[in-house]
């Protein structure tokens, strides 16, 4: 029991300080990096780690501190982005169907169904298939992926909820269905929700990197941590700073996403506690 | 028990046309005219007419998915738009290499996770299980790809030990085969072990709670034959479900692996045909890993009533 709590505590803090310095290193990398992430510097082409440059510097001299932190802003605006897309559409979606029934829960699990008779990155790859690469398939893509899990535990939260006595109470007030709905049943759910928004929110991040790895999402000059990456792989025998410290910063913010949602889990799941 | 087999079996049908439905819809959304696309020249517009009309392009959708149904029931996955050659050969023979990687890398990782997941659950909340769960968030926090690179570096330029890049089948020559495979399959098994572990852990902390195990205890059963004999069986049933979702999953998401070391899998073929746009490859395997994927669960779910008898009712 002790240990558990204290493997909570020190879970949360320190996943919440790794998601802390996240959050600055994107801040700092988007409005004040040391140098242009970007802009070539043919002068200091592939120089090892040194006081000026204490990532080193890529095959095109730009300083790579610069470029982590602004990938920093790309990776998490692109993942954080990825996560609205599937909650709203997801939660959306799960709602009506666990709410009203009938031919609209039908129709939903269909449509859930068969999105998720694709494995998740596979239907992300069709889809930019089909769109092309960039930021803006990539959120579509994996929106979409992501989706069906927020449709599914919503859908299940609202069923078990709609039959509450608060339900009753709203409806017997005289509210609308869709009203009950979005301000009595919706707001209930969130709880739950949260812990499958980090885990979305860990996921995401990892699919965007390894698209922006395969040369599918955040297009190039553009700096994101799998791009860099992507970059490395061809000079790391001669600059192996280029695949490390990239690396070293999406193992950083996934296990600070994780670490906080095992938290957050361990916190609102009560079966969890309690005795051996 | 033949019932279930039947019915599950039945239900998987409906899934898999309407996969074929979502493949051939995606496909029409493709910008620009695949006729266009194959000639690689708009001003030759009578060659592209001939070929549209060729195609069936020109024809309503609804009869052109007939057609296209019809033929890939025949097995004819289309010809691809760079080389002209037939789809399904060049797929399966990527299939293999993605297969054979997928497969050995997953069961070695519920040969070690599931384990250490009954483990961890057996001495919950104590600091066995603290350290377990805390490593196994560790490694699923690792991108896998990521973890490729990083032995590359160390074992394959630093030290020399292995071969960095490329593949020999297993079949050709079997220890050069397993020098290729050592790095790739280390890079998922620690990848994917978290997810199984956590799994597995959950189960057997919902088993480890029933009377059942309390009357085992009670007997005076040894506390290994407690968990192995009492509590693995049951517990292994929804972990099997989440091992069958990761070996599909990765049937179609091991691309990144195979670029890292450039394997010739059928992911790393997706990733090519994606980039040259060559949208009959492109469907092929969508409709490949789809399926295969859909068949792995099925199988999973043959396979549950085994550790689990009450679905069999």
């Amino acid at each position: 029991m002790m240990a558990r709590l204290a493997r909570l505590r020190l879970n949360a803090l320190v996943g919440g300080t790794l998601l802390l310095i996240a959050l600055i290193a994107a801040l700092v990398g988007q409005f004040a990096p040391p140098s242009d992430p970007i802009k070539p510097d043919f002068l200091v082409l592939l120089q090892p780690p040194s006081w000026e440059h204490p990532f080193g510097t890529d095959q095109f001299g730009r300083d790579m501190l610069s470029r982590v932190l602004a990938g920093a802003w790309v990776s998490l605006y692109a993942a954080t982005l990825t996560v609205i897309v599937a909650f709203l559409l997801g939660t959306t979606l799960g709602a009506l169907a666990g709410f009203y029934g009938g031919w609209i829960d039908r129709g939903v699990s269909v449509v859930t169904e068969t999105l998720m008779a694709f494995p998740g990155l596979l239907l992300a790859l069709a889809i930019m298939a089909v769109m092309g690469a960039g930021l803006v398939p990539l959120v579509t893509a994996l929106g979409l992926a992501f989706a069906p899990s927020f449709v599914r535990v919503t859908r299940a939260l609202v069923l078990s909820l709609k039959e509450k006595e608060f339900v009753e109470a709203s409806r017997a007030l005289g509210n609308s269905q869709t009203y009950t709905l979005f301000r009595h049943i919706v707001p209930n759910c969130v709880s739950s929700l949260s812990v499958l928004c980090t885990t979305i929110l860990a996921l995401a991040l990892l699919a965007e990197s390894a698209l922006s790895f395969l040369g599918l999402g955040v297009q190039p000059p553009a700096p994101s941590w799998g791009g860099m990456l992507a970059d490395g792989r061809g000079v790391m025998v001669q600059a192996p700073w280029m695949v490390i410290f990239p690396g070293v910063a999406i193992f950083g913010a996934l296990l600070g996403i994780n670490l906080l949602g095992d938290a957050l889990r361990d916190w609102l799941d009560p079966r969890m506690e309690g005795e051996v | 028990m033949l019932r279930y087999v039947i019915l599950r079996c039945l239900a998987s049908i409906p899934t898999m046309f309407l996969v074929a439905v979502t493949v051939f819809v995606l496909m029409r959304l493709v910008p620009g005219d695949p006729a266009t696309l194959m000639v690689g020249d708009v001003t030759q517009v009578e060659r592209i007419e001939r070929l549209r009309e060729e195609m069936g392009l020109n024809d309503p959708l609804l009869v052109q998915f007939i057609a296209w149904m019809g033929a890939l029931l025949q097995g004819d996955f289309g010809t691809s738009f760079i080389n002209g050659a037939p789809v399904l050969p060049t797929l399966l023979d990527r299939f293999a290499v993605t297969a054979q990687v997928v497969a050995i890398s997953v069961l070695l990782a519920a040969v070690i996770a599931v384990p250490l997941g009954m483990i961890a659950a057996w001495r919950q909340n104590r600091s066995v299980d603290n350290v377990i769960v805390t490593t196994s968030i560790a490694a699923m926090s690792v991108p896998s790809f990521w973890i490729g690179l990083m032995l590359i570096l160390v074992f394959g330029i630093e030290l020399g030990w292995l071969p960095s890049v490329g593949y020999v089948s297993l079949t050709d020559d079997l220890t050069r085969g397993i020098m290729y495979l050592i790095m790739p399959v280390a890079a998922l098994v620690m990848a994917e072990l978290g997810t199984i572990l956590r799994m597995s852990r959950a189960a057997t902390i919902e088993v480890m709670r029933l009377d059942y195990i309390t009357h085992a205890r009670a007997k005076g059963l040894s506390e290994a034959d407690v968990l192995r004999r009492h509590a693995f069986p049951n517990a292994f049933a929804p972990t099997l479900t989440i091992i069958g979702l990761t070996l599909g999953a990765l049937l179609g998401g091991a691309a990144v692996i195979e670029t890292v070391f450039t394997l010739p899998g059928l992911g790393r073929h997706l990733i090519d045909a994606i980039s040259s746009r060559d949208y009959p490859v492109v469907q092929g395997v969508m409709l490949l890993v789809a399926l295969s994927y859909i068949l792995v669960n099925l199988i999973t779910d043959l396979l549950y009533p085994l550790f689990d008898p009450r679905v069999r009712l």
